[in-house]
């Protein structure tokens, strides 16, 4: 495993261990308190899963982007580093080629109040995805 | 002696070839691939409104 996997493995599973999942209600965003640092008990939704890993990475140093995608019909978000993906929904990081189902719509910059972009879900990833899975 | 030296160097190759070969199929992990990103576009909503409320707010 290389070792920046290593690093955002490590910080899905901090997060994860002290997060319990709420409804999504609304589409508030909250920043984790301040002074977090993956130790405190955080109660959020997807949004709140994301800002915390988010501060984790940049106390580490990894650039990382938010992700804002549609599974079915419900909007969600995730975080991404090079192409990895840190998800409420996934027990550990994944490629975002293992992700089929996920369309993928917005990415923001790497810093606060950057511009964001749409995503162009063009075939490649998909067929490259169908092709390894075989 | 040798034909057992020989058939047991055999073996060795072949199970050396078969465990090697599990990594390039089956086995081997799933490569990220960087997003196509296209024109600018509205923030999210909410990440609108966590700039607007919280001067920490990283989105």
């Amino acid at each position: 495993m290389s070792d920046l996997k290593s690093e955002l493995q490590y910080i899905h599973r901090t997060v994860s261990k002290h997060f319990v999942q709420t409804n999504d209600i609304g589409e508030s965003w909250d920043m984790p308190p301040p002074g977090y640092n993956g130790h405190q008990w955080l109660r959020d939704d997807c949004d709140g899963f994301c800002l915390a890993c988010r501060v984790l990475l940049r106390d580490m140093g990894i650039a990382s982007r938010l992700v804002y995608c549609e599974l079915g019909r419900s909007g969600h978000l995730v975080v991404e580093v090079q192409g990895w993906i840190l998800d409420l929904r996934q027990r550990s990081v994944v490629a975002n080629t293992l992700l089929p189902h996920y369309r993928w719509l917005r990415i923001s910059g790497y810093e606060a109040g950057d511009p964001w972009r749409e995503i162009i879900n063009d075939e490649a990833t998909l067929t490259l995805t169908m092709a390894s899975l075989g | 002696m040798k034909t057992q030296t020989r058939r047991r160097f055999l073996i060795s190759l072949g199970v050396t070839l078969g465990v090697a070969s599990l990594g390039l199929n089956g086995c081997s992990s799933i490569e990220p691939q960087p997003f196509s990103i296209g024109v600018v576009v509205k923030a999210p909503k909410g990440c609108q409104e966590l700039l607007a409320k919280d001067k920490r707010g990283d989105c």
